[in-house]
């Protein structure tokens, strides 16, 4: 006789606790900030395939610019470069200009909260100056990051004769940044995945990944360590190749040097 | 024909933002929903175009100036909602950035120039286009679309400015806020406008029509337009920019748009709601598109630069970001 009563383990009421909001949202905001990281580090690759300038000479042309806008007193300057870079931006994506105004616009909120009291006791001049020099500078720094490779941005460093040592910690840095963000996205997965009833166990979880994260970042480290004996890496970087100057090339240099002309023209006739 | 701060009462400002708003929240609505997205990416092309227009002021023989607007262009290849989209961040843009339009007036500005003038010359050029068949009929349509229309803003904007003598005054009989009453502000207006700024609309109508049918059509109608086409309309968009400095050639105000120090030399007396009224304080960054102490041109060209780039970046900033649609089957 086949009998059609429930088990006994059915029929009884789901006793899982109800997971709360505050566990949910370590898991949710933990997975999509690894998320992000990974998104925008592979949106970094692709600019292999769009960077057309050699970052080595952005780097430098980025660097000019700063130091000129920083010393420059002459507000009309500031003003010549804001415009420069307001074109730059209006040329990039709808996703990078979205990117780049995430980060300014908290930047550019604390400024003026901290700048407020110049503003309130009749420096406005000046709080205007200071603003437009951080917005512009930032800006320089940002669309740099944005459109340029960042293991192109770390080589590139060595014009600068910046040690072996800080070349290579940001080097690997960022490497292993790379690694256990897919390491750790992929467990957040695993985790969501697995997960069917709702516990409230969850933030044991979160910890139990970072734990995880921990011996795979001794792991990650012990095989760097090996594959630099295999290839003889006495931490030393080889000397980069020479600048190729192509014709964009080119134009960016002449922009410099215009920025350059336009910054003595405009701090003698001031 | 931007109208400045305070010569509208701050009723027929508000009045014309509750006619200007339902208008544009429409034409947003139905950008999202049914405007292409290769359509939707050169909203902002279209707009700064229209901005850089703006700025070629033409010197009319009573010693005012004026300019062409460029809304039905828009409006002819993109929508009359494009249209007044387009222009209305450029009118935005103008007044807070260059204080070109009042911040209260944006919307009376906005009903003029970004609902009136795209709108009805895109209603003279659907009905000329589709009573003409031919091919010419297309550019007989656009002739007639952007001269009514720039018209038809025209009048709107004289209307407005007349009605504020008539009923707004002081207990002496002064005018508060513009002191021409209809009679003046009406042929005043048109008179410039029926003639040469109307011409100049059409013009400019015409010629960049035939620069995208010629050079970048499949920046229209294309999914994937190609890179030449994207080249040729950055070129003529810089060249345009760098030579707006052809404007400063005409010089005085356009009609309409004199400061409170010229208006007293005008009519005597200055109307108290230009003395006292709201945002009278407020200083744009680049008044008249100058910067600072630089040379006219040279602040002139920047302002160009500064205005489209922004206009673009807002474009870009805020427009959806539509996915292509998949077929599946």
């Amino acid at each position: 006789m086949i009998n059609n009563d429930l088990p006994d383990w059915l029929k009884s009421d789901n006793k899982s606790p109800c997971i709360t909001k505050k566990h949910r949202d370590i898991k949710i905001s933990a997975a999509k900030a690894f998320l992000e990281l990974m998104t925008k580090i592979n949106n970094n690759t692709y600019t292999y395939k769009t960077n057309k300038i050699d970052t080595r000479i952005r780097l430098l042309g980025v660097l000019a610019m700063i130091v000129l806008t920083a010393l420059s007193k002459n507000f009309m300057f500031v003003v010549l470069m804001a415009a420069c870079i307001l074109v730059r931006i209006a040329m990039l994506s709808q996703e990078n200009i979205r990117s780049l105004f995430k980060t300014i616009v908290p930047v550019f909120l604390f400024s003026v909260f901290v700048l407020l009291p110049a503003c309130l006791s009749n420096h406005t001049q000046t709080t205007v100056l200071v603003l437009s020099k951080l917005l512009v500078c930032n800006s320089l720094v940002i669309i740099l990051s944005l459109t340029a490779p960042y293991n192109e941005i770390i080589s590139g460093l060595k014009i600068f004769a910046l040690p072996d040592m800080l070349i290579f910690t940001l080097d690997l840095t960022l490497k292993h940044i790379v690694l256990l963000g897919k390491i750790c996205s992929e467990m957040l997965s695993a985790l969501k995945v697995r997960t069917i009833s709702e516990s409230k166990e969850i933030a044991k979880s979160v910890w139990a990944i970072i734990g995880m994260l921990f011996f795979k970042t001794k792991q990650a480290s012990i095989d760097t360590e090996r594959a630099m004996e295999c290839r003889c890496f006495n931490g030393k970087y080889s000397a980069k190749q020479k600048i190729h100057f192509s014709v964009l090339e080119l134009i960016y240099v002449a922009f410099v040097i215009f920025c350059v002309v336009a910054f003595v023209y405009l701090e003698i006739t001031q | 024909m931007h109208i400045p701060e305070n010569y509208l009462s701050p009723a027929t400002c508000a009045v014309m933002g509750a006619a200007a708003l339902p208008v544009i929240a429409y034409s947003a609505n139905k950008i999202k929903k049914q405007i292409p997205k290769q359509k939707l990416s050169l909203l902002g092309i279209f707009s700064a175009f229209s901005f850089v227009i703006m700025m070629f002021n033409i010197p009319l023989p009573a010693g005012t100036t004026g300019h062409a607007v460029g809304g039905t262009l828009i409006a002819i290849l993109l929508g009359p909602e494009c249209a007044c989209i387009s222009m209305s961040v450029a009118l935005l843009v103008q007044a807070l950035l260059f204080g070109d339009g009042g911040i209260l007036a944006f919307g009376a500005n906005c009903f003029n120039l970004a609902i009136v003038l795209p709108y009805v010359g895109y209603a003279v050029y659907s009905i000329v286009s589709k009573l003409l068949k031919s091919s010419k009929g297309k550019y007989v349509g656009a002739f007639l679309g952007s001269y009514v229309g720039i018209n038809a803003a025209a009048l709107c904007t004289a209307i407005e400015l007349g009605l504020q003598p008539l009923l707004f005054k002081t207990a002496e009989g002064q005018a508060m806020y513009c002191p021409y009453p209809l009679q003046v502000c009406i042929p005043s207006m048109m008179a410039g406008h029926l003639t040469i700024l109307g011409g100049a609309e059409v013009v400019f109508t015409i010629a960049m029509m035939r620069f995208f049918e010629k050079s970048s059509a499949d920046l229209l109608h294309s999914e994937s337009p190609s890179k030449k086409s994207s080249i040729a309309v950055g070129v003529l968009l810089g060249i345009i920019t760098c030579a707006v400095p052809v404007g400063l050639i005409a010089s005085g105000d356009a009609w309409g748009e004199w400061s409170v120090s010229d208006i007293k030399e005008r009519i005597g007396y200055t109307p108290i709601g230009m003395k006292d009224g709201f945002l009278t304080s407020f200083k744009a960054l680049c008044p008249d598109y100058s910067i600072g102490n630089m040379p006219d041109w040279i602040g002139y060209i920047l302002s160009g630069i500064i205005g489209i780039s922004l206009i673009i970046i807002i474009f870009k900033l805020f427009i959806p970001n539509k996915k292509t649609k998949v077929d599946y089957d």
